[in-house]
């Protein structure tokens, strides 16, 4: 066993005690991914179950109660979220969701229990809904979980870290991550200053080194709050070689061709 | 006790979905009560735990773990996540490093901890002080490790160093578990 094999096992194994304790960003979660390929015997649910296991020891004796109104939502969210899988009608998400939204909106729709067992009863009438979630199993996930899935399940993605251009924006931080295979990606930025959509909306750019002069449309969004924003990147053109992602606010809807100032802007690394 | 939970929601049984919640709510929200300081982050975090819980019921496999780690197992990544997300500080945290308790931990009554805990307890026990500690601040409290390095005067190396070995500690004892090895004995 050579030492550089050694070595790469025991950054292997450091990365799994982070990913189970403090996570890992993009980057260091693509390098977990690459060594495991070399290392097939290491797994991370193994340092996920002790971490787990170490928590569960270390509770305090007196177990916390949920409290009724939290149960309640979570009856909810679950009769919403099995019967949203099994087929009923779901709007796609919006382009641009706090991170926090999905909660926020689940709060504010509180249609509870019988709601639940309402529409439960009438799947159970067509065709029974357990059958049908379990063979039409799509709710749309919330952003969050989106992004997570995204940077733990792409094999090629591209970390881009933002750097903030303008004044106004030198405490952005984030970063874009895209997968040149799936021509999709994220967007996720902190600190962008939210933005008055009737007034003003953010747009994205790709620029791509193989295309003419004009760099990509990657569509607008909005900041509702200040805080964290996830936004999919969904370009309607091919991005063959991307150099940079850049934002700039524009008018409501964006423009064709952009005059305006590159607020924040990720560089492609390499 | 109903033992397989998780796969009468995954097999479809409408029942099992508010027996896991009550079943499991408690253990969720005093996790996400540990882990994230604001009780309405906590709530909203219990929330994705759960429906996160409901996509994932399908994967459980006993032979690997026993519900209420899996459980926990979920809620922690949904957890990380949360609290990367909304980037918390310790230094926003009301306790101190030093008020923190190093002794031996103490099982929940409510929550079924079972086997798997009390072996991770063993293994937790068998730490140097001040490698339990910096576990306990990197698995119970979420801290960064870096802010573990900073409050405890540690290199950062070693900060990661205690957090490796003693997770490959409760892990080779939960192995042992598997093999019906006694309490203690991983190497």
């Amino acid at each position: 066993m050579s030492q550089a094999f050694d070595g790469s096992r025991e950054h292997l194994l450091q990365l799994m005690a982070d990913h189970a304790t403090e996570g890992l960003d993009a980057p260091a979660m693509r390098v977990m991914s690459d060594l495991l390929v070399d290392h097939p015997e290491c797994q991370p649910v193994g340092f996920e179950l002790a971490a787990a296991a170490a928590q569960l020891a270390m509770m305090p004796a007196e177990a916390l109660t949920l409290p009724g109104k939290l149960r309640d939502r979570l009856l909810t969210d679950a009769g919403r979220h099995f019967a949203a899988s099994a087929g009923r009608a779901a709007g796609a998400p919006d382009r641009a969701i706090r991170n926090d939204d999905p909660v926020v909106s689940l709060r504010g729709r509180r249609v509870g229990w019988a709601h639940f067992l309402a529409a439960a009863s009438l799947l159970v009438a067509v065709a029974g809904w357990w059958q049908v979630v379990r063979l039409t199993r799509s709710a749309p996930e919330p952003l969050t979980m989106q992004y997570a899935g995204f940077i733990r399940e792409t094999a090629d993605i591209v970390y881009i870290p933002w750097v903030g251009k303008e004044s106004d924006y030198r405490n952005v931080t984030g970063e874009a991550v895209w997968s040149p295979s799936q021509q999709k990606g994220y967007m996720r930025f902190a600190g962008l200053t939210p933005n008055d959509r009737t007034k003003a909306q953010y747009q994205l750019w790709i620029v791509d080194s193989t295309r003419d002069k004009h760099p990509i449309d990657g569509g607008v969004f909005d900041v509702g709050a200040v805080g964290e924003v996830i936004v999919p990147i969904d370009p309607k053109l091919a991005v063959d070689h991307p150099a940079a992602f850049a934002v700039t606010l524009e008018k409501p809807g964006g423009v064709v061709v952009s005059d305006g100032p590159l607020l924040v802007v990720g560089t492609v690394p390499g | 006790m109903d033992e397989n939970i998780l796969q009468r929601v995954a097999s479809g049984d409408t029942d099992a979905v508010a027996a896991c919640i009550d079943r499991f709510g408690g253990l969720v929200w005093g996790l996400a009560r540990q882990l994230l300081r604001r009780p309405e982050e906590a709530e909203d975090a219990v929330q994705e735990v759960f429906i996160e819980l409901w996509k994932s019921a399908g994967r459980f496999d006993p032979a690997i773990a026993s519900e209420t780690t899996f459980v926990a197992m979920i809620a922690r990544r949904r957890l990380i996540d949360i609290h990367r997300r909304i980037a918390r500080r310790p230094a926003d945290a009301a306790v101190s490093a030093d008020e923190l308790p190093i002794e031996a931990p103490q099982f929940t009554a409510q929550v079924e901890i079972r086997e798997e805990a009390a072996r991770a307890a063993a293994a937790l026990n068998q730490l140097r002080p001040e490698q339990r500690r910096v576990l306990q601040l990197a698995v119970c409290q979420g801290w960064p490790h870096q802010v573990i390095a900073d409050r405890l005067g540690l290199p950062l190396g070693t900060v990661k160093t205690h957090v490796r070995r003693g997770l490959i500690k409760i892990r080779e004892e939960l192995d042992g578990l598997q093999r019906g090895d006694a309490p203690g004995g991983a190497a």
